[in-house]
């Protein structure tokens, strides 16, 4: 299948090698977490369960940050509220203090991330706790009604980029019987000829995809024919517009994914659309104020998760600088987890109208969701004018007059520039993402 | 540390006036002179609960901390709060048994560092906090002054040293190595 995936007349010039890295002595590990997503389901609490108050009790012992900074004299069920919390800026700083004392380092893998914020983190990785994303990949599938079957004479998964310099490589997974995997940057540059990629994907047709929404809509307009199962999209939040046109197209469901290189997989968007359930059972999620404390029932708040599998980076109320709602009521779709509601991922910013009354970014969305955007980048500046760049979705052109009218019936009479650039988000560094809401102006408490 | 308790300084003021007879050596079978267990059994009645039996896991100086916790909470506000009396009994058994592996009575009444971390450590256990602070300046005091994590960590100092080379050595080896296939983004 590799040699297939490699040497075919169509294949891009992969860029990078690498494989699954799983062990035989992996197999019991990966099993049991795959038996547990499905068994262990059910309402949650909120407040932390006995497994994580005994990881974190643990962590006490063998793991520098928490060991620094959780006290054995802390009673964890009583005092957790108030116990401080991890975030990004605590693994861009000393990521070393995360790593248990007693774990051995011959497996250790790297990983980058630039997140929001634009400054990379190198995130220590295990091989095991990766391999943990094909069940997790699998119950969402399952959770839309697709099973596919995977065998060593065909493709899993596509994973589609559309970036100006990305890793490419094609592999093998024991996970998925020994199916193809291969991760692509659609953009003809990295193909032999025109018309390659729409013959490499009828070659091999993935049973299902994984993309973001660039890569997605880059592969509509270049024509890239298939027929996958599904399309799991991740990165950056998707318009509902490009997510009708996208399934439309593939005749697939498109599923949500929220996923960080930090924490795994986190949640995946409820199949009735209630927002996104909690994906993974050993991870215990809370929403947090502005203090750490945790907010009450349906306020709204930072998402911190504490648990997970990676035995190289335990998460101790890892703040994840997306912002949401919890809610823990049953939902009507059948998942008893949890679910993250109006889910944001990227911190408040303070937009303001004309008359200084506060205006939500989540209202903002909401409102430019009525248009044909693939993405945007609001900005306010200190004197309160605004620019807007917009990429629309591909072959549609906006109406910018339209979108002025509704900015100004929330914002007022403010000076107001829109602009379209239709390669918004194609950094020269693949990891940036986009801001879709800047601001010059200072949050006050 | 969610309720507000007493002055700190009504306890540290209170620590350094401990009859020295409280920190006399605690009743063994052969040697030995006060009898803390009957000391504690007398707090509990005190608060108007029954006693019950308190575990001495920690040998002599555990118990002379537990004496010294009587004398320290045999005070009008922690005896009309009958209420505490659980997590009362779980500080005599448990947290003060750790204290005593780094700590003595004797310390925590002749120093004022040692007063104020002996106080701090009570009222923790009680999940209480010093009148007059918040939650966090209560909880950062507290963990600047334990004794407990301040020895570990004078202990481990080096191995931890040690072991945040090793690994900060194998990240940056591995950094420019392949990494495994990941089926999605992020
Ligand atoms: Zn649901």
């Amino acid at each position: 299948m590799l040699h297939r995936l490699c040497e075919h007349p169509d294949a891009p010039r992969f860029n990078y090698a690498t494989g699954d890295r799983l062990w035989p002595a992996d197999l019991p590990g990966i099993a049991q977490f795959r038996y547990g997503l499905e068994a262990s389901r059910g309402p949650r609490q909120p407040v932390p369960d006995s497994a994580t108050l005994s990881h974190v009790d643990r962590w006490r012992k063998i793991v520098p940050w928490v060991r620094e900074n959780v006290p054995v004299t802390v009673q964890l069920d009583r005092d957790w509220g108030v116990l401080p919390t991890t975030s990004r800026e605590d693994i861009a700083l000393a990521p070393w203090k995360f790593v248990p004392d007693n774990e051995p380092l011959d497996r250790l893998v790297i990983y980058r991330t630039a997140g929001t914020t634009g400054h990379p983190i190198t995130v220590p990785h295990h091989p095991v706790a990766v391999r943990c994303y094909e069940p997790m990949i699998e119950f969402a599938l399952s959770r839309y009604g697709v099973k596919p079957e995977f065998d060593d004479q065909s493709v899993a998964c596509f994973l589609v980029g559309a970036q100006i310099r990305t890793y490419t490589y094609a592999t093998v997974l024991y996970n998925w019987n020994g199916a193809g995997f291969a991760k692509l940057n659609i953009r003809p540059t990295e193909w032999p000829s025109e018309g390659s990629q729409q013959r490499y994907f009828h070659a091999f047709a993935p049973k299902f995809l994984s993309g973001d929404p660039i890569a997605f809509s880059e592969m509509m307009r270049l024509g890239i024919e298939a027929s996958p199962a599904a399309l799991i999209t991740t990165s950056v939040a998707m318009s509902p517009q490009l997510k009708r046109r996208l399934s439309e197209r593939y005749k697939a469901p498109v599923i949500d994914w929220y996923s960080m290189v930090e924490t795994g997989p986190i949640g995946y968007a409820c199949p009735r659309g209630h927002g996104y359930h909690l994906l993974p059972h050993d991870l215990y999620a809370e929403v947090l104020k502005p203090d750490g404390t945790p907010a009450q029932s349906g306020q709204r708040g930072e998402i911190a998760v504490t648990g997970g599998r990676n035995p190289l980076l335990p998460l101790f109320r890892y703040r994840t600088g997306d912002f949401g709602i919890m809610d823990h009521s049953p939902c009507p779709c059948g998942d008893p987890m949890p679910r993250f509601l109006e889910l944001e991922g990227r911190k408040p910013v303070l937009i303001r109208a004309k008359d200084s009354t506060p205006v939500s970014t989540v209202d903002l969305s909401r409102l430019l969701r009525e248009y044909p955007l693939l993405i945007h980048e609001f900005t306010q500046h200190s004197d309160l004018a605004c620019e807007l760049v917009i990429r629309p979705l591909p072959g549609i052109a906006p109406d910018l007059a339209a979108i002025t009218g509704a900015l100004t019936r929330v914002l007022g009479e403010l000076p107001l520039t829109i602009r379209v650039d239709p390669t918004l988000g194609d950094r020269q560094d693949s990891d940036v993402k986009t801001l879709a809401y800047r601001s010059e102006l200072i949050l006050e408490d | 540390m969610q309720n507000e308790g007493p002055q700190l300084e009504t306890l540290t003021h209170r620590l350094s006036e401990c009859p020295d007879d409280f920190l006399l050596p605690p009743l063994a079978p052969k040697t030995g002179v006060i009898h803390v267990e009957a000391l504690a059994s007398d707090h509990f009645r005190a608060l108007g609960v029954e006693p019950g039996k308190i575990n001495f896991s920690g040998g002599d100086r555990h118990q002379s901390l537990v004496a010294l916790a009587v004398w320290l909470l045999h005070d009008d506000w922690f005896l009309k709060r009958p209420d505490l009396a659980p997590a009362t009994r779980t500080l005599f058994s448990e947290s003060l048994a750790k204290l005593s592996l780094v700590v003595s009575a004797e310390q925590c009444v002749r120093d004022p560092d040692r007063r104020e971390e002996f106080s701090r450590h009570c009222l923790g256990q009680l999940n209480l906090r010093p009148k007059g602070e918040t939650i966090e300046q209560a909880l950062d005091r507290h963990n600047s002054l334990d004794s407990t994590e301040r020895d570990r960590v004078m202990r481990d100092m080096r191995a931890a040293e040690a072991r945040a080379r090793q690994v900060r050595e194998k990240m940056a080896k591995r950094a420019a190595e392949e990494a495994a296939a990941k089926t999605t983004r992020e």
